[in-house]
């Protein structure tokens, strides 16, 4: 998935800091939410769509409220989004000031807030993506042997 | 006790034995197919960071459950575990701590295993 063409390229240092937070805090956090979540798992064309929606911070947030508006007829995927949502919110604050240099003006700092919070977000989104389209197999029994 | 220990019979008998061997042959092939068609090899050298390698082996088994689900889930546990505590007795001994360094270590013990996976998995065809 490429990222949004009017965003800047992050530098070099910035890169090496979000790959390390990828690799790291974000990746656990994904595949324990995922284990976590693993009763209310929506269906795989569900998780490409959230997949797409997280090209900007804003897209997934709207994403996800019209998820969490919709009439599912089942309590699981309205769960799933809701627990994605609080996620979300714990999860990108707290390393997004990392990026955001202090001496912006409001709007400009609001303007990198989003950005580094999509960018965040992206990266747990597809560690997300990952674990749970295999997870549902994993109970399966072993068909390889 | 000790002639018997010996001389016991073989614990296959001789069909047995080659079909043991046709099924182990079969095996090899699908490994080798798999990784080859998977392009793990060709991620693993370019990725940046060690989960896209993770995010892309659960994408690939995901797909192909049915035939992959083993091999993908135990290369993911050897990667992510036995790996991983390599990488971390590895750090240890070069007096490595900087999170960059670990990740760097982290990815050339993956290229290098993968490269041995799919090296080891040519040769084998080769012998059948």
């Amino acid at each position: 998935m490429t990222p949004d063409q009017g965003e800047p390229t992050p530098d070099l240092e910035q890169q090496v800091r979000l790959h390390l937070l990828s690799d790291g805090p974000l990746y656990d956090a994904a595949c324990t939410f995922v284990r976590d979540q693993q009763s209310n798992l929506p269906a795989n064309s569900q998780l490409m769509g959230l997949l797409q929606a997280a090209r900007t911070w804003n897209d997934l947030q709207a994403f996800i409220k019209h998820q969490l508006e919709r009439d599912w007829g089942d309590p699981r995927y309205p769960d799933f989004y809701r627990a994605l949502d609080r996620s979300l919110k714990e999860i990108v604050p707290k390393y997004v000031t990392m990026f955001v240099p202090e001496h912006l003006a409001k709007k400009d700092a609001r303007r990198e807030q989003d950005r580094w919070s999509g960018l965040l977000a992206r990266e747990f989104i597809q560690h997300l993506y990952a674990q749970a389209i295999l997870q549902p197999h994993l109970k399966q029994p072993d068909h390889d042997s | 006790m000790f002639a018997s220990k010996w001389f016991a019979p073989s614990p296959l008998p001789p069909m047995n034995r080659i079909s043991a061997k046709r099924q182990k042959s079969s095996a090899h092939s699908r490994i080798k197919h798999w990784v080859r068609t998977t392009g793990l090899e060709s991620i693993a050298n370019s990725a940046f960071k060690v989960s896209d390698i993770f995010d892309y082996i659960k994408t690939r088994t995901a797909r192909h459950e049915q035939r992959w689900l083993r091999l993908g889930q135990q290369l993911l546990t050897y990667l992510e575990q036995d790996l991983g505590q390599k990488r971390n007795a590895i750090c240890q001994d070069l007096g490595l701590s900087n999170q960059e360094d670990h990740q760097e270590v982290y990815l050339l013990l993956i290229r290098a295993f993968i490269q041995q996976l799919v090296a080891h998995y040519e040769y084998a065809g080769v012998e059948q």
